[in-house]
């Protein structure tokens, strides 16, 4: 029989599709009981050992239960092998009201995406509270899309370039260390090279493995050093080349020779690699990262070395010769998801893990800049400068930086760079390739008419 | 007793096939205005997807490698010749080996996955053992990532085609093979003549079930390399995720899951045909 034939076909099939497909879609269990809301967030934020968010979370849920009398919070940890899948598991969770969370910790540069996608509320009440005028207007408008609030910001950082003073001596390169160029960056990394071929001369995130770190402290921190821009706000139109973008793919393609073998970047968890392998082992020369890193080092923290202190300096993140400094910030949010069973309690929970003590806890341990003003003025937050003074010099760095386009287009763009990146790295790609791929990528994305080629 | 089978596979089987054709179709995104508000875009993902630089030509070709690398090779015809093997063994010999390939089997994907990791990868149990008596190494996981996976499937999926092997193999007649023994028939020459022919249908049963195994296979991939360095290792299931859950593209991402389905369909209609034709699997007339 022929329909017999063709059930034999289908059923093959199935078999294949629900291999395929069922890998894709977990589901995370959800409370939404009328005084029992949920937050969910990023385990791996958090410096190993820490465990800052859940405390953060049970403080604030305390505070909660004293204004709300039977509120209660659930902590729903999401623990992923890679940045993009945590995005991925959120953003897959908040389709359904069976798994979203009341209260969602969001990658701020994810906030207009996500927003544009339906998953997060706006919270126009937030700012009535008596919190928000704390929080300064750069830090206000990551979590602004389309004029309304999606979110308010726990953590913020710079990045810095850390530099092994003991390697740069020795390679006969002077210290204090400050580059005022990409030019200067190669040169020193070149006599790192030349001084020691066991080390990895300089540490620069890559790949699509790597992620998100790969297109924004792997690239967009050095085009900010630049006359050019991802996104020009004024016209609202994406830069796709120019000047400053052939500088930037030119630097990578330059600096190949000496950055972290394939293995290491190739590899997801390539952060820790470096981190907390080559840095305290003095087996890379610089690293360009997060001003968190540092933070893992102090006596209280996951890996107490005081020698990383001594070892290691940071400098500034040089303009390509244009003179003074640039920067780039990220950070992340608590939102609310639009499918919350209880936005008042999740606003008010958002609230309390937005004071100025409870930021300011959170961040001292692990590691990150308070995005409001009065934390820094909290004792926690000057106990943790003490003993890392990593944090002071990134503060101070904030003056200069800038932030991503919060636009629905940006973690496509994001991704079509932390590829080409890897594609330069591995050699599959020249300068001029990448560039030309970045420009047809990029205007594909966003169309012909949103796009601008800058001359100079 | 049709109708409620016919329902069972348009709910349970059907359905999930035809939204995946469905979503291919679509520009739905992970997140993004399309995530939520996503419109028909035509064959706009298969263009893309067919275009020169997309990476699926690679891909495909990855999945064909590890198919005949960790299936045919690794599994069907090591499996065969293990289980040819062992007939001439004592029961010590059959029942100590038989043991230790079933436990590979029974080690679950993830864990697999992770102890040749482990094995393979740098400062790992293999260049740590090399380096002891002073053999250099060059990571397997980086250097050769293909023959890497290919070897840890075989290892864990032995044990399915050495047991239909074995089960088969003790259904050869012992008087046909004495008999051709008698007639002067040398062991190669009893192998391809009587043996191969007998097991002929066992052979294609396996190679329908390890081939559709292998194809969809994600977990030891994604686990061991994620699909690189690079694209080195990116098959078809490790592409198709990261386009739709590491790059948000979700509808491309289903595209290349129907590519991949495809694929599987080929596979299984020619086995399928050739079983028929041998006067297998009776239920399909």
């Amino acid at each position: 029989m022929r329909i017999s034939k063709h059930i034999t076909v289908v059923a093959s099939l199935a078999i294949m599709v629900s291999g395929v497909i069922v890998g894709g879609f977990n589901t995370v269990s959800g409370a939404s009981a009328t005084k029992t809301i949920s937050v969910m967030y990023w385990t791996n934020f958090d410096n190993p050992g820490t465990n800052a968010i859940p405390k953060l979370i049970n403080a604030a849920a305390a505070q909660l239960a004293k204004q709300y009398p039977g509120a209660k919070v659930v902590l729903d940890p999401i623990t992923t092998s890679s940045e993009s899948t945590y995005y991925a598991k959120i953003d897959l969770a908040q389709r359904s009201a069976a798994t979203a969370p009341d209260v969602v910790m969001e990658d701020s540069f994810l906030i207009g995406s996500d927003a544009s996608a339906g998953f997060i509320q706006a919270i126009p009440k937030i700012k009535s509270w008596s919190g928000w005028q704390h929080f300064p207007a750069a830090m206000q408008n990551v979590v602004t899309y389309n004029g309304k609030v999606y979110g308010v910001v726990n953590s913020t950082d710079v990045q810095l370039a850390y530099y092994n003073a003991k390697l740069f001596r020795e390679a006969g390169i002077a210290v204090p260390w400050q580059p005022h160029s990409f030019a200067d960056i190669v040169t020193a990394s070149k006599a790192l090279a030349k001084h020691d071929k066991g080390i990895v001369p300089a540490w620069l995130y890559t790949g699509t493995p790597l992620g998100e770190a790969s297109s924004f402290r792997g690239f967009e921190v050095f085009l900010d050093g630049t006359n050019d821009r991802l996104y020009n706000s004024a016209t609202k139109k994406w830069e796709i080349s120019g000047p400053g973008f052939t500088a930037t793919w030119n630097f990578l393609a330059a600096m190949r020779p000496y950055t972290e073998p394939e293995s290491d970047w190739s590899n997801p968890n390539g952060s820790s690699t470096v981190n907390l392998n080559l840095m305290p082992a003095n087996q890379v020369g610089i690293v360009f990262d997060g001003s968190w890193v540092s933070t893992a080092y102090v006596k209280a923290g996951p890996k107490p070395d005081p020698s990383f202190f001594t070892n290691f300096k940071e400098a500034r993140f040089p303009t390509n010769g244009t003179g003074g400094y640039t920067n780039q910030s990220g950070g992340f949010a608590w939102s609310l998801s639009s499918r919350a069973g209880n936005s008042k309690l999740g606003l008010a929970m958002i609230e309390d893990m937005s004071s100025a003590g409870n930021i300011a806890t959170f961040d001292a341990a692990d590691g990150n800049i308070p995005p409001r003003t009065d934390a820094t003025t909290q004792q926690q937050w000057a106990a943790i400068n003490k003993v890392d003074p990593v944090l002071t010099f990134a503060t101070n760095q904030l003056a200069v930086t800038n932030y991503r386009p919060n636009l629905p287009q940006y973690p496509q763009i994001s991704t079509e760079i932390a590829t080409l990146t890897g594609d330069i790295s591995a050699g599959s790609m020249t300068a001029a390739q990448a560039e030309t791929a970045f420009a047809a990528k990029v205007t594909q994305i966003v169309g012909a008419s949103h796009v601008v080629r800058m001359t100079k | 007793m049709v109708a409620p089978l016919i329902v069972f596979i348009l709910a349970f089987i059907g359905w999930p096939i035809i939204w995946t054709m469905i979503l291919s179709f679509t520009n739905m995104t992970i997140t993004g205005p399309t995530a939520t508000h996503f419109q028909f875009i035509g064959f706009a993902n298969y263009r893309q997807l067919f275009s020169s630089g997309s990476g699926l030509v690679q891909s495909i070709f990855l999945s064909l490698y590890y198919l005949v690398a960790s299936a045919y090779i690794g599994q069907a015809l090591f499996g065969f010749a293990l289980a040819y093997l062992m007939l001439s063994c004592s029961m010590r010999v059959r029942k100590t080996v038989g043991s230790i390939i079933i436990i590979c089997w029974l080690v679950p994907e993830i864990i697999a996955a992770w102890m040749w990791f482990a094995m393979l990868s740098d400062g790992g149990t293999l260049q740590q053992g090399l380096h002891a008596v002073g053999l250099p190494y060059q990571t397997w996981l980086i250097s050769h990532p293909m023959i890497s996976v290919s070897l840890a499937n075989s290892w864990r999926g032995v044990a399915f085609s050495f047991l239909l092997f074995s089960a088969a193999l003790s259904d050869v007649p012992a008087e046909l093979l004495d008999a051709a023994k008698v007639d002067g028939a040398h062991t190669w020459r009893r192998l391809r003549s009587i043996i191969l022919p007998l097991l002929a249908t066992t052979i294609l049963i396996d190679f329908v079930l390890i081939t559709l195994g292998t194809l969809n296979d994600f977990t030891l991939i994604f686990a061991m390399t994620g699909g690189g360095p690079g694209t080195a290792s990116n098959v078809l299931s490790v592409f198709m995720y990261q386009q739709a859950f590491s790059t948000f593209q979700l509808a491309y991402g289903t595209a290349i899951a129907v590519v991949l389905l495809v694929i599987g369909a080929i596979f299984s209609v020619i086995y399928i045909r050739t079983l028929r034709r041998r006067g297998a699997l009776n239920f399909v007339r």
